[in-house]
């Protein structure tokens, strides 16, 4: 087997829906910000979690609790217990070097965009992030963020935190002032469908990280396809640069595990 | 006529190398970019009379020798597959696969994909890890050689018949060719488990799954050059080619096209054209006219 075996080092309760689990591997990852894992809890299905961060042998995961296998993993894992991991699978985020860019996240999208901050900062680029979520008590990372950010701007859909409303609406806000090099987004889909299509409008670079059903994440089964270019999001993305997604069905459908077209 | 250009039971294709069922053929916008990419088939993923999930995961895994899957025939069901796929335009070069598990699931079947227009099925005696499907089935005589028989004396697609790794793969050949089945595909993965040791227990939901890639190859080219002794009918080889060098022992064990599956996710799509460059480059360099002239060379 080419899996990874690993260990539950530490679980923290981020809020009352997410928590992030330290796993130590038996070996190094190699990981990039955007790269996600397989990640098998025994008792429960194979997922695929984008990883949050990576130092040495140990990775950070953040898992919200969305379905039947991430309730599984909260209810049951704890510090010790065996975790399988295979990969890192898919390409990455472009990391853009002493430039100015912004992160837009939504929800728990921003799990891969704080590891891409990390890693931007080290290479001296000005990272502006925003990050926007439902209510104050969704919001998680807040520290970190504030410790990788050149600025950090918050928005809550009802107003318990920082700007009241949409992320989008306050990224557009800031967007035509800043001038931003290269932006980055994860989040849901029609969010993300709103960044790319302004950053596209104004041809600023633009890389979203997509959620798809995964199977194989080696481009074998297809299951992930997005139509109808016919691009693998497993192997191919899922970080996919905007020009490509906007001549796709991104941002309206996706395939389900029978592989039917639903939308998203 | 190039080279590369063959004939399976009266249809003509580009390339000898085509698409194997169960990847990446469940969708039309795949298919359309495999065919662009140089293959000169593809075979879609089984579709079967109704909607299947397929097996919970993990239902993958790689390994150092190639990887195992049990993915358990997900499709959207037949009707579903063909509305999508009926408005490509390269309908001769697109062969459904079907796995029925009865003669009249694969008769049903068959009937729609002749009236959406397409002119070959792959039935699916193969997959070895979903009951009553597949290999299981390819143990009922019966339903083998009526389903072939009922398709063959009701409509007019040619019929492909994909065995998997038996005991009595020349009996089921024979069998295939006397009930009028126009060519054979050998092989499918294999029949494996693989065991998680710290979990100590199946790493796949399924227990059991199929291998394939590179470790499969020698047995695949064994199971095409018997085939090729023991029947007459005109044979598929499929079984961790990744080179046009794996291809080209195919044709000379007796094959008279090849499929490829596995080595797309190292190699990614560009590895139709590769190949079909490397064996233009060996028939050429070999004074040979066509990929005809090799096939079964090695029996001499």
């Amino acid at each position: 087997m080419l899996n990874i075996a690993g260990a539950v080092k530490e679980v923290k309760l981020e809020n009352y829906r997410i928590k992030s689990y330290s796993i130590e591997l038996e070996r190094k990852l190699c990981s990039k910000p955007g790269q996600y894992v397989m990640v098998w809890y025994p008792g429960t299905e194979e997922i695929p979690i984008s990883v949050a961060y990576e130092d040495g042998r140990t990775i950070r995961l953040i898992i919200a609790r969305v379905g039947e296998a991430t309730s599984y993993i909260h209810n049951h894992a704890k510090r010790g217990d065996y975790i399988s991991i295979r990969g890192p699978y898919g390409k990455g985020f472009t990391l853009i070097e002493g430039a100015k860019v912004a992160c837009v996240a939504g929800g728990y999208g921003i799990a891969p965009l704080y590891y891409l901050a990390k890693k931007l900062l080290e290479k001296g680029t000005n990272v502006h992030i925003f990050y926007g979520a439902k209510s104050k008590e969704d919001l998680i990372l807040l520290k970190e963020l504030r410790d990788v950010s050149g600025r950090l701007f918050i928005a809550t859909e009802d107003g318990t935190y920082g700007f009241k409303g949409l992320i989008t609406d306050l990224f557009k806000k800031h967007f035509s002032k800043e001038k931003y090099d290269y932006v980055y987004t994860c989040g849901p889909e029609k969010m993300m469908y709103k960044v790319v299509s302004l950053c596209v409008s104004h041809r600023v670079e633009v890389e979203a990280c997509l959620e798809r059903y995964i199977r194989c994440g080696v481009g074998l089964c297809g299951s992930c396809v997005l139509d109808p270019i016919g691009l693998r999001v497993c192997c191919e993305g899922p970080v996919i640069k905007g020009n490509i997604l906007l001549n796709s069905d991104f941002g309206q459908f996706k395939r389900d595990e029978f592989c039917r077209k639903i939308p998203v | 006529m190039t080279a590369l250009e063959v004939e399976i039971a009266g249809l003509k294709y580009p390339s000898p190398v085509f698409l194997a069922s169960g990847i990446l053929g469940s969708s039309a916008s795949l298919i359309k970019r495999v065919l662009e990419s140089g293959a000169g088939a593809v075979v879609t993923k089984s579709v079967t009379l109704n909607p299947r999930r397929g097996h919970s995961t993990p239902c993958f895994i790689e390994l150092e020798v190639g990887y195992v899957n049990a993915l358990g025939l997900p499709n959207p069901g037949y009707l579903h597959l063909l509305e999508e796929i009926k408005h490509l335009s390269e309908k001769d070069r697109i062969i459904v696969s079907l796995a029925g598990s009865s003669t009249e699931e694969f008769f049903k079947m068959a009937e729609a994909v002749e009236e959406t227009g397409f002119r070959a099925v792959e039935l699916n005696f193969s997959c070895p890890h979903v009951k009553s499907y597949g290999l299981e089935l390819s143990r009922n005589i019966n339903v083998l050689v009526e389903s072939i028989r009922k398709i063959k004396e009701t409509t007019k697609l040619k019929v492909w018949v994909k065995l998997g790794l038996c005991d009595n793969i020349i009996e089921l050949a024979k069998h295939i060719e006397k009930a009028g089945g126009d060519a054979i595909v050998a092989i499918n993965t294999i029949k494996c488990v693989v065991i998680d040791i710290y979990a100590k227990q199946p790493y796949l939901s399924s227990i059991y799954g199929g291998l394939s890639g590179k470790a499969i190859r020698p047995i695949a080219v064994r199971c095409v050059y018997d085939l090729f002794r023991g029947a007459e009918l005109p044979i598929i080889g499929v079984g961790g080619i990744e080179t046009w060098k794996d291809a080209v022992e195919m044709f000379l064990a007796g094959a008279s096209a090849v499929q490829i599956g596995s080595a797309i996710a190292k190699k990614g799509l560009n590895i139709f054209a590769e190949i079909n460059r490397g064996i233009e480059k060996y028939l050429k360099e070999n004074g040979f006219k066509s990929i005809k002239s090799i096939v079964g060379l090695a029996h001499r």
